[in-house]
């Protein structure tokens, strides 16, 4: 009985230790405002005020302040870490793979899913993808300006060979392999560079990605880097990279990203060689530049940094993500005017391609964000259809009020006249058009002219081989004005549609469909589109 | 809050325990009380009002009750019943009556958004068990409105049970004790049920979550299979671990609460499951209704209609969809089924086909209990019958298939299945008697605390956000 109570009274005094212990640290340590290894700042105290507002949020933001201060936050934390690794040989967060050799891998943004082939599946999403970048090199050719896209490799797909076996075992075709097959069947329309050829190439000679971090090391960013010189001699002859004689490396520790997210940062240590110039180039670095105008498509300030070396030609704008960060040390000693956005895409750099008129524009991102980085610029968009429409030679289908061609037009929901007038009964108006064979044609663009009772969304549904029917994940919607529109657009539909469904809005009135054209480029007899 | 939250293990739980004992006893009703209303309020926020309404109309009711004649008497109950299932009613299926409406005669759909309080269900059905324990004689009124309060909000069983009948509690309201060797027990129970909730169910939800959000074109059968798996493993330890850190908190503060689960999955029937899983809820049901209505004691009829009637019920009473009901109603079915030749014929069959029938029967019924709609249980229920859309393993789950899930899954597995607890008590007596007791008892201590230990360190991670880049 002696020991059972001794045993009880050891339980209670050990468990209410336990549970003071956290908070009388956190009461007696001071407070961090930033967590370094979760590149976040940490909740603050929240106040209460006296408003509703700030009674209500009170608990929630408590909550998140105690999370990120408790004591022994961080001892949990990498503990229960190591140990996990240690135990299982596998990692306790599911946004990481723990491979072989200490080699982590990111399991989330799709990377994972991407590298078993289960990401982007829809060829019709990878031609879409193709047309943006047809579009953006064609709407910059008119303005003298060369555009080159280089998706970087994931890491996975660079080094799959530490992956588990059962992961390897299951790769697939991922996003990045199936969008440099469509970008070389098109040929030079698309200005991409596949960089896998030369990581892959280089991998056999040195380590081209981190182990604890989901970048390219200095090295591989070099041999990205070169590469994109040598590519860009065809337009610009002069340009050589720099030889890696050219820099003095440095060895140190570098805390992989990954290895952050797993809170090992100090455990799993990993080293860098650092590159610095040995005889800069006459200019200046990196400095922030401030734009005066704010962001056209998403509003917000778009963050640039500037780099010159005055005796060297070309101005160049460098759109990238957190992969451009090491090549842009190489990038800043290449060119006249380096101009580098860092987290910036396509869309936010009009107004400064308009305002500043850079040689070239490199967009670089790693393949895991291109979903993100190929969206379009509304106007550019426009304005590409628009001269690709006046362009084109064949007229495929046309409806129009006294129009040479007229075609099978089905309304549901709605009434239409010989002269384009659509009354809607409801505020669901189809128009159901019958379409001839399209495979002999490429770059099909549409032209339509109409009127509308109200602002609304107009849409096309198509069908296509894996679904006959018409389905909101086939579609593409616009917005129309009410009045007079005139739309012009690449066709959102792939060569096989065979039928597509208007609705001129989502409003009931009365529409007048003065013009709906679709036409096209004859298709290269070589088969290539 | 919930007990598996560091501000609960760290900050509000040291701070109770502490006031508690520091405390004359006779303040310390009066303090559990403000502790559980605030516990309320900080999930809740203004529906503590509720709470506290249903405290006061319930003491008004019980006295009422208690000293009104005969036909006056029925008529108090049944409006204080009716007072107490109001708000339950609005809250909880007021919308859903009204979609289902919508649906059958074609309505416009409208967007209602009202807040479900938590807990909700516990304290009405513990309320109307308040009352009807006072007409039945069984327990007599409270006269302290601050004790009737801490019976119907004591924080430890507010939010997840067990449901506590009155006249299990009512003595313990003005006369406990506690000592080191109870709140040892306390601690003890708390610290197996936090470690079945986040060291079993939360790795187990985390596989079913995924399977179960799977789109019905990427499901296989396996996957299928693993998900209801991990999901009926889930449920057990979630729900299981949650009363047992309510019992152990009960403990720690001088109550005793009935136990809820005994090893359900180890059951022989449908019958003799329903004696094992959520055994508050089925023995209030059995109570409160079953019986009342006439139990099995009217014909072979009247008892098929009793048990579907009743756990129509029950299945509304876990949810207000249509899933719930019909999952409630397959489980009345299968009641029903066993009353009949089935039940005699299953009594005949061997042990493992009788554990398997019930092991099957409950997954199944699972599958609606989980699923968000009819649509989605059906396609799941499709494959698990094996004409799956997909054959391929999705990416979600085959990163969730490591060492590590496959060690939970098979403990959770193995401990969820196991013989009964007599041949575990047996053992563990074995144990302890070739043992010194000073050995088993400090491992006891150390395998305790390397639970703790692990159960916080999971949690501890659970609240570390990173990001690749930086967020500034």
């Amino acid at each position: 009985m002696a020991t059972i109570h001794m045993y009880s009274r050891t339980l209670l005094i050990c468990f209410l230790l336990f549970l003071v212990l956290p908070g009388i640290i956190m009461l007696s340590v001071q407070e961090k405002e930033i967590s370094e290894a979760e590149k976040r700042p940490l909740a603050e105290l929240p106040v209460l005020d006296g408003s509703l507002e700030s009674i209500q949020a009170f608990p929630d933001r408590f909550n998140t302040y105690f999370n990120d201060h408790f004591g022994l936050r961080d001892f949990f934390i990498t503990l229960h870490n190591s140990a996990y690794t240690r135990l299982f040989n596998s990692s306790p967060n599911r946004n990481v793979i723990w491979g072989k050799d200490g080699w982590l891998y990111l399991a989330s943004s799709g990377n994972f899913s991407d590298f078993l082939g289960q990401g982007i599946t829809e060829h019709e999403t990878i031609v879409r993808f193709g047309n943006e970048l047809a579009d953006r090199k064609k709407w910059l050719e008119q303005k003298n300006i060369r555009y080159l896209f280089v998706p970087v490799p994931n890491k996975i797909q660079i080094y799959p060979e530490y992956l588990p076996g059962h992961f390897t075992a299951r790769a697939g075709v991922s996003m990045l392999n199936q969008l440099t097959r469509h970008a070389d069947s098109r040929g030079a329309e698309i200005p991409l560079l596949d960089l896998v050829p030369t990581l892959e190439a280089a991998k056999q000679e040195e380590q081209v990605y981190y182990r604890s971090d989901t970048h390219w090391n200095y090295a591989g960013a070099y041999r990205g880097y070169s590469r994109i010189i040598h590519h860009l001699g065809n337009w610009f002859p002069e340009q050589r990279p720099l030889t890696r004689k050219q820099f003095a490396t440095h060895r140190s520790k570098y805390p992989g990203d990954l290895a952050s997210m797993l809170h090992l940062e100090k455990v799993i240590e990993e080293y860098d060689e650092y590159p610095t110039v040995q005889k800069p180039c006459h200019g200046k670095g990196f400095s922030r530049i401030v734009w005066p105008y704010g962001n056209e498509e998403r509003g917000g300030e778009t963050a640039a940094y500037l780099a010159e070396c005055y005796n060297k030609p070309l101005t160049v704008f460098i759109l990238q993500d957190s992969f451009g960060r090491h090549p842009s040390l190489f990038f800043a000693q290449q060119f006249g005017k380096t101009y580098v956005f860092p987290g910036s895409d396509f869309r936010d750099m009009v107004p400064w391609i308009e305002e500043i008129h850079p040689d070239l524009v490199i967009d670089l991102h790693v393949a895991r964000n291109v979903p993100q980085a190929l969206k379009s610029h509304r106007n550019v968009k426009k304005a590409v259809a628009k001269q690709l429409f006046k362009e084109a030679p064949h007229t495929i289908f046309n409806f129009s009020p006294g129009g040479s061609i007229s075609q099978p037009v089905h309304p549901v929901n709605a009434s239409l006249s010989p002269e384009g007038i659509v009354l809607a009964e409801n505020n669901d108006p189809q128009l159901i058009l019958s379409l001839p064979p399209l495979e002999a044609f490429k770059d099909l663009t549409v032209h339509i002219s109409m009127s509308s009772p109200e602002n609304s969304v107009a849409q096309i549904f198509y069908d296509n081989q894996q679904a006959p029917s018409f389905s909101e994940k086939h579609s593409h919607s616009f917005t129309i004005q009410k009045g007079k529109n005139h739309i012009y657009l690449r066709a959102p539909f792939p060569d096989t549609t065979t039928s597509i469904r208007f609705d001129p809005g989502n409003t009931a009135g009365t529409y007048t469909l003065s013009d709906f054209t679709i036409k096209g480029f004859q298709t290269e007899p070589t088969g290539k589109n | 809050m919930v007990f598996s939250s560091l501000l609960f293990l760290f900050l509000f739980l040291p701070l109770v325990l502490v006031g508690n004992y520091l405390l004359p006893f006779r303040l310390r009703n009066f303090f559990l009380l403000l502790t559980s209303l605030f516990f309320y309020t900080w999930g809740e926020n203004v529906y503590v009002l509720l709470m506290l309404l249903s405290i006061t109309v319930n003491y008004a009711y019980g006295r009422f009750i208690h000293g009104a004649p005969f036909p006056l008497k029925r008529f108090l109950l049944a409006t204080g019943v009716a007072v107490n299932l109001l708000p339950l009613l609005y809250y909880k299926y007021f919308e859903f009556f009204c979609e289902s409406l919508e649906d059958l005669i074609s309505l416009p759909a409208k967007s209602y958004e009202i807040h479900l309080p938590i807990g909700i269900s516990f304290f009405t059905f513990q309320a109307i068990s308040y009352l009807v324990d006072i007409y039945r004689n069984v327990a007599k009124p409270q006269n302290s409105i601050i004790n009737l309060g801490l019976y119907i909000s004591l924080f430890p069983q507010l939010i997840a049970g067990p449901i506590v009948r009155y006249g299990h509690i009512a003595r313990q309201l003005t006369d406990r004790k506690v000592n080191s060797d109870l709140f040892g027990k306390g601690v003890e129970r708390f610290i197996i049920g936090l470690s079945k909730k986040v060291l079993l169910a939360n790795p187990l939800g985390s596989m079913a979550d995924t399977i179960f959000a799977l789109p019905a074109e990427a499901l296989t059968t396996p996957v299928a299979w693993l998900g209801i798996s991990s999901y009926t493993l889930q449920i057990y330890f979630d729900f299981s671990g949650y009363s047992d850190m309510a019992i152990g908190l009960g403990k720690m503060l001088g109550f005793s609460f009935p136990e809820n689960f005994n090893r359900p999955y180890t059951a022989l029937s449908l019958r003799d499951f329903w004696t094992r899983w959520h055994i508050s809820l089925s023995t209030w049901f059995r109570d409160y209704l079953y019986i009342p209505l006439g139990g099995n004691k009217r014909g072979p009829a009247r008892t098929v209609r009793n048990l579907c009637l009743v756990f129509l019920l029950c299945g509304l009473w876990h949810g207000a969809s249509w899933n719930f009901l019909l999952w409630g109603m397959l489980h009345g079915f299968f009641l029903s089924v066993e009353r009949t030749y089935f039940g005699t014929w299953l009594q005949q069959r061997s042990y493992i086909i009788r554990r398997l029938y019930v092991v099957l029967v409950v997954m199944f019924c699972w599958v609606f209990f989980r699923a968000e709609t009819l649509t989605e249980a059906t396609d799941f229920t499709a494959a698990l019958a094996g004409t799956a859309l997909s054959s391929d393993i999705p990416a979600k789950v085959l990163l969730g298939l490591t060492p590590h899930f496959l060690f939970v899954f098979i403990c959770a597995a193995l401990l969820a299945t196991m013989p009964t607890g007599q041949t575990t008590r047996n053992l563990s007596a074995r144990v302890t008697s070739v043992s010194p007791r000073v050995f088993s008892l400090t491992a006891r201590l150390l395998s305790l605390f390397l639970l703790l230990g692990a159960t916080t360190s999971s949690l501890a991670t659970g609240v570390y956000n990173p990001f690749i880049y930086f967020r500034f």
